[in-house]
């Protein structure tokens, strides 16, 4: 067959020929080339590809987990969980911010005061990252955002763990509060790997304090997404593990009778176990609602807690340092027993001062108590007595007794803002500029005055160590966390360890008698903190505010003394102590003691001891 | 049915067809609602591909050589309009396509058969025989090609004019001519595609990526670094068909130029071996039927002109795919969705089988 011309010339014919064999030997090359390519794009580098492929095309959404609830003693809810709602601005998303705010002020009716700074800020300062711009968003602006939001993929609604706090003001200083997670506690928080801009996280009290625990480990959920960011499938979700449950050592009975026997007065109350340090109660009035900060606090309500004159957001039983007055003398007791500057049946005459050189120190009871010992001194609260025991003790003396009951420092509480007090002693007093410590700065520290600084907690931790005879255990607010079996970020810090004060067992037993004697002699001053059935030991105390001469009822409230009575019960088998200040309450046996009795029956009525 | 030549390349269609719907669902129902848009459009081509094949076989080899110079006129008059009507267009690239009812039609694919019908019919012609002065062979044969290559890159079709440039050098070298012509051809070439590449920075910026793909992959490079990221992603067995996530828009064209590698993130290396075998395949049987054909060298100048469309334009594909070469815009033959080139490409092979029948018996 030949269709139009042949091959004229066979050697042009052959060359063609084994041209064309050439090209096909040429093509097979390339084509194992080719395979050789596809098998090193496709084997050898299958891991990095796959890897910059899942980067590109995956989009991970954070799940929060559920905060960990904070329970008292016995289970009962003290701080809850309720969704809340918060309004987001990613600037990256943004095509034109002018649109955005201008959606903004069109459909927002309650926003921050500083909204117009925030945008502006997000906008300026960190094109790149989230800015909440309504901490908390009102019913209807969450409506309307999500109605009309859907053109501005910027603005985003995302649920935040809110707070409930079923007990409104109930020990608010306490459990502290929550706020947006700042660049400091990012810094500071680092090395957990669990925070990032924009959590929600514990500011204060307990909440900052255990935050980590509470807090919980996030979940993520990664999608699948288009080119465009579309959401195409779920490609592995890894749950949010709620945060542990923070059960209080704190009884929820106690710490409303103590809430409510302080009432509107300003004061502190602690109670404490004495044996194992927990604490039972722990009041600081007046409080504030710590639902005012959730969803950050408005500038009203701040200036409002700032300038109040009682100090609500000051935490009195253990940030306020008192003179505890005479509810020291059980300790300048103690301290005379072992030193043995004085016998137990020793008496001193008062004849209502006490004169040191051309000084004169004024006991309480101007016509005097006339020949006291140990015991009387103690139930009647003799001033003169005292100042001589003080005096033959000396200032380094009653310092290192103080501080051997835990006075002076930190009593271990798991909430790192406590306040130490004041031990003064002459190096102290020298060192601050006060000049040499004269006899009767001692004379002055003897009854609880002068620039002897306690707090309530630690006199209620040593007349703790009163009850039990020297045990000062660490006081603490944790009882324990409930892990349910869910690891946690961080394991929680261990707490503080206790002690048993050096002390001969049986020296305590006279202060003891004297301490029952308080409360249930005739002449006692603690007779408002008598019980029926049960054995109370107590001391009244009151600290001077300003030096005076005075009457009480004649001066400024404001200007009265502070009232103190600090107790435990029953004597003989302790199960709690207390110590209450009432600030400018008067006397500490009208005023205080009353509340330390409102607050024991509260724990005896718990443990049947009542 | 009894064609070596088709057997292969129903099985790179039948492999297309389902690399096509995989790759294109995304796309489709985004644009088309319908997932099966691209695919039931590429089943309606193949089928008119068919038509094409057998109505291409039922002709003489002495017919298509005769309606050689009228398809190549007809076709020069249909791109020359298409050209002008380009240049006053605003529309960027509206000029390739003609719009026939529902389907779109790209002439200047069916511009390489033609343009390796005619040089088969100039080079077996008497004019070339060996004993006329090669100037008179060569003068209408550049001058023809020229004139269509320039066309088809006007359209702007430039992948499809370095197609037709690379079968008008080897046929060259097919047919004795002197190395002369040869290195001119090569010389007009390289200045002619280096003045295109760098008269448009949109070429310039392709080129450039090709050399480093990474250190641009949000704008030039983006297609490469995601056809590395499609293929590498497959691994031996790939993700499993239909499970990509390149053609999720990351990879641009898909279905169409990038098919292979959507191939080769879904079915991995096993995928991209079997449409390279394949397609092996193929170019071993037009091969040995060109080899084959000893006697008529209108015949022979057909097969290899097909021998070298196919495997030049799978060569390009799987080069620019592979980052290889620069990116040009080149189907794959018979796998990459595209009415025109499937049409075009079963015609060709048609003509293949007519030649197959008229040498009779399998050697």
């Amino acid at each position: 067959m030949t269709v139009g011309g042949g091959f004229s010339d066979p050697r042009v014919a052959f060359q063609q020929a084994e041209r064309v064999r050439r090209a096909g030997i040429a093509a097979l090359v390339v084509l194992l080339l080719l395979a050789a390519r596809f098998f090193d794009l496709q084997v050898l580098h299958v891991r990095d590809y796959r890897q910059r492929a899942l980067a590109q095309s995956s989009r991970a959404v954070t799940l929060l987990p559920e905060r960990g609830l904070i329970v008292d003693r016995n289970g009962e809810l003290v701080v809850g969980n309720q969704p809340g709602y918060r309004l987001r601005f990613y600037p990256d998303l943004a095509t034109s911010s002018a649109a955005t705010w201008q959606f903004l002020e069109r459909h927002l009716t309650r926003v921050p005061r500083d909204l117009r700074e925030r945008f502006e800020y997000a906008v300026r300062r960190r094109p790149y990252r989230p800015e909440t711009l309504v901490d908390l968003l009102a019913r209807d602006d969450l409506a309307r955002v999500a109605a009309h939001g859907r053109e501005y993929p910027e603005l985003r609604i995302e649920t935040v763990p809110l707070r409930r706090y079923p007990w409104g003001d109930l020990a608010a200083h306490l459990l502290g509060y929550l706020g947006e997670i700042n660049d400091t506690e990012l810094e500071q928080y680092a090395d957990l790997n669990l925070y990032a801009p924009g959590d929600i996280i514990g500011k204060l009290g307990l909440e900052r304090q255990y935050d980590p625990l509470l807090f919980g480990t996030k979940g993520k959920r990664t999608f699948r997404v288009d080119a465009g960011g579309r959401i195409q499938q779920l490609i592995h979700e890894d749950p949010a593990r709620p945060g542990w449950n923070l059960v209080l050592t704190i009884d929820l009975d106690v710490q409303q009778a103590a809430e409510a026997a302080l009432g509107e007065r300003r004061g502190a109350v602690v109670a404490i176990e004495p044996n194992s340090g927990d604490i039972l109660a722990i009041v600081s009035r007046p409080s504030y609602r710590p639902d005012l900060f959730i969803g950050g606090i408005s500038h009203e309500n701040w200036e409002r807690l700032r300038s109040d004159p009682g100090h609500p957001l000051e935490y009195r039983p253990v940030r306020g340092q008192y003179p505890p007055g005479s509810t020291f003398k059980p300790l300048i007791a103690l301290a005379a027993l072992k030193e043995e500057v004085i016998r137990p049946d020793e008496t001193i005459y008062c004849p209502g001062y006490y004169r040191l050189g051309r000084r004169v120190f004024r006991c309480w009871r101007p016509g005097g108590h006339g020949k006291v010992d140990l015991h009387r001194a103690l139930v009647e609260s003799c001033d003169t007595y005292f100042y001589e025991v003080g005096r033959r003790l000396g200032i380094e003396r009653i310092a290192a007794y103080a501080r051997l009951f835990g006075f002076g420092s930190s009593t271990g509480l798991d909430l790192d803002v406590e306040k130490h007090g004041l031990v003064p002693d002459p190096d102290w007093h020298e060192r601050t500029g006060r000049g040499p410590w004269q006899e009767g700065d001692t004379l002055n520290v003897a009854i609880g005055q002068g620039s002897l600084l306690v707090t309530p907690l630690q006199l209620a931790r040593f007349y703790g160590a009163l009850a039990t005879h020297g045990q000062l255990p660490a006081a603490h607010v944790r009882h324990h966390f409930e892990d349910k079996g869910r690891p946690a970020v961080i394991d929680p810090p261990p707490l503080a360890g206790g002690r048993t004060v050096d002390y001969p067992e049986s020296l305590y037993a006279p202060v003891v008698e004297a301490l029952e004697d308080v409360v249930s002699a005739r002449h006692g001053t603690g007779g408002w903190a008598r019980i029926r059935g049960v054995r109370v030991a107590g001391k009244t105390g009151t600290a001077q505010v300003v030096r005076q001469h005075t009457r009480d009822q004649e001066l400024d409230t404001h200007l009265r003394d502070h009232a103190w009575f600090a107790a435990w019960a029953p004597v003989d088998n302790p199960r709690i102590a207390v110590a209450v200040i009432v600030e400018n309450g008067g006397h500490g046996g009208s005023a205080a003691a009353p509340v330390a009795r409102k607050v024991i029956e509260a724990w005896l009525d718990k443990v049947g001891l009542r | 049915m009894n064609s070596r030549v088709l057997i292969p390349a129903v099985g790179l269609m039948m492999v297309g067809l389902v690399a096509v719907y995989t790759a294109s669902m995304p796309l489709a129902l985004t644009r088309y609602d319908s997932e099966y848009y691209f695919v039931f459009r590429q089943l309606l081509w193949m089928a008119v591909g068919l038509v094409a094949f057998f109505a291409a076989s039922r002709f003489s080899l002495k017919f298509w050589k005769m309606i050689a110079p009228v398809a190549f006129l007809t076709l020069l008059v249909v791109l020359g309009v298409m050209d002008l009507a380009g240049i006053a267009s605003v529309h960027k690239g509206a000029g390739r396509w003609i719009r026939l009812g529902p389907l779109n039609i790209q002439p200047s694919e069916f511009a390489r058969p033609v343009f390796v019908l005619l040089l088969a019919k100039l080079l077996s012609s008497q004019m070339f025989r060996e004993d006329r002065p090669p100037a008179d062979r060569y003068v209408t044969l550049m001058g023809v090609s020229g004139l269509l290559i320039i066309l088809v890159g006007a359209q702007p079709d430039f992948g499809g004019a370095v197609l037709l440039g690379l079968v008008l050098l080897v046929f060259l070298w097919l047919s004795g001519a002197p190395w002369q012509l040869l290195t001119g051809v090569c010389g007009a070439g390289a200045i002619v595609a280096w003045q295109v590449i760098i008269s448009s920075p949109y070429k310039r910026g392709r080129v450039l990526a090709f050399l480093d793909p990474w250190a641009d992959a949000q704008a030039y490079g983006f297609q490469l670094v995601q056809s590395y990221l499609a293929l590498g992603s497959g691994g031996l067995t790939g993700r499993g068909l239909g499970l990509g996530v390149q053609k999720l828009f990351y990879l641009p064209e898909a279905h169409t130029d990038f098919i292979l590698a959507v191939i080769g993130e879904e079915v991995g290396l096993v995928g991209t071996l079997l449409v390279l075998a394949l397609t092996g395949w193929l170019l071993f049987e037009i091969w040995r039927l060109a080899t084959r054909c000893t006697t008529d060298a209108f015949a022979r100048y057909v097969v290899t002109g097909a021998l070298l469309l196919f495997g030049f334009a799978a060569l390009i594909n799987l080069a620019v795919v592979t980052g290889l070469a620069p990116t040009k815009g080149i189907a794959l033959p018979f796998v990459s969705y595209g009415g025109s080139t499937l049409v075009a490409s079963l015609g060709l092979l048609g003509i293949l089988h007519r030649i197959e029948r008229d040498l009779g018996g399998v050697a």
